[in-house]
């Protein structure tokens, strides 16, 4: 097969690119575990106001007999509920989202959090937020006409300043409640 | 500029150092914005998992 010189110059360039990137991702995916998150967990959508975990009075920020922060969240044409919550920065915070309806997305601005939340299924992410501030969470998946106005907003304080639980009120064992 | 055939064929005959610095100097910025981008905005706003 003829290929031009000048584009075998350039297929050069670009493989040397894209191997400098592969590089770079399979490094910090092996040596700092960076991975995409993975959470196969199913859940009946329709009866979700039954269960304990996303029952309305349970919904919200959480500390584990671990002392990890953990956050349960239901996602529902137009809203995220609870529409606020506070977290402390630098710790690890692990959120869990169901929908009670259709498809939603969860992307927090400024931040690495980005999911979607699947009819009868659990999302589960787990990060870190390195600095305080206020941070808007909105719906990147179109989920209707209200969809523009599906957002919400997380706090991020210090960790010193947080006024979260400081006992646990989950069990460590359990993914919820 | 006017080249005489003497130096006309000289650079059609010789290594094309433009093309290469074109391609070195696109090559090399891409690469560091996306490793900017990648390093410094992606990994620094935490991880996810």
């Amino acid at each position: 097969m003829h290929i031009d010189p000048l584009e075998r110059k350039w297929i050069f360039v670009v493989f040397a690119m894209v191997g400098i990137m592969l590089i770079a991702i399979f490094f910090t995916a092996l040596v700092q575990r960076v991975h995409p998150p993975s959470n196969v967990e199913t859940i009946d959508s329709a009866s979700l106001h039954l269960t304990q975990e996303f029952a309305e009075d349970n919904l919200g920020v959480h500390r584990g007999a671990d002392a990890a922060v953990r956050v349960t969240m239901v996602a529902a044409r137009y809203g995220f509920y609870p529409q606020h919550i506070e977290v402390p920065a630098g710790t690890p915070v692990t959120f869990r989202w169901a929908t009670i309806d259709v498809l939603h997305g969860v992307h927090m601005a400024r931040t690495n959090m980005n999911t979607m939340v699947v009819p009868g299924f659990v999302s589960q992410v787990t990060t870190v937020f390195p600095e305080p501030g206020e941070y808007p969470m909105f719906c990147n998946e179109y989920c209707g006409l209200g969809h523009d106005h599906m957002w919400s907003r997380v706090t991020v304080v210090p960790k010193d300043q947080w006024s979260g639980p400081k006992v646990a009120t989950v069990a460590a064992d359990k993914k919820g409640g | 500029m006017h080249l005489s055939e003497e130096e006309q064929k000289k650079i059609l005959q010789g290594p094309p150092r433009g093309t290469w610095a074109i391609l070195l100097v696109f090559g090399a910025l891409f690469t560091a914005g996306w490793l900017a981008m990648y390093f410094g905005l992606f990994l620094a706003r935490g991880t996810v998992s």
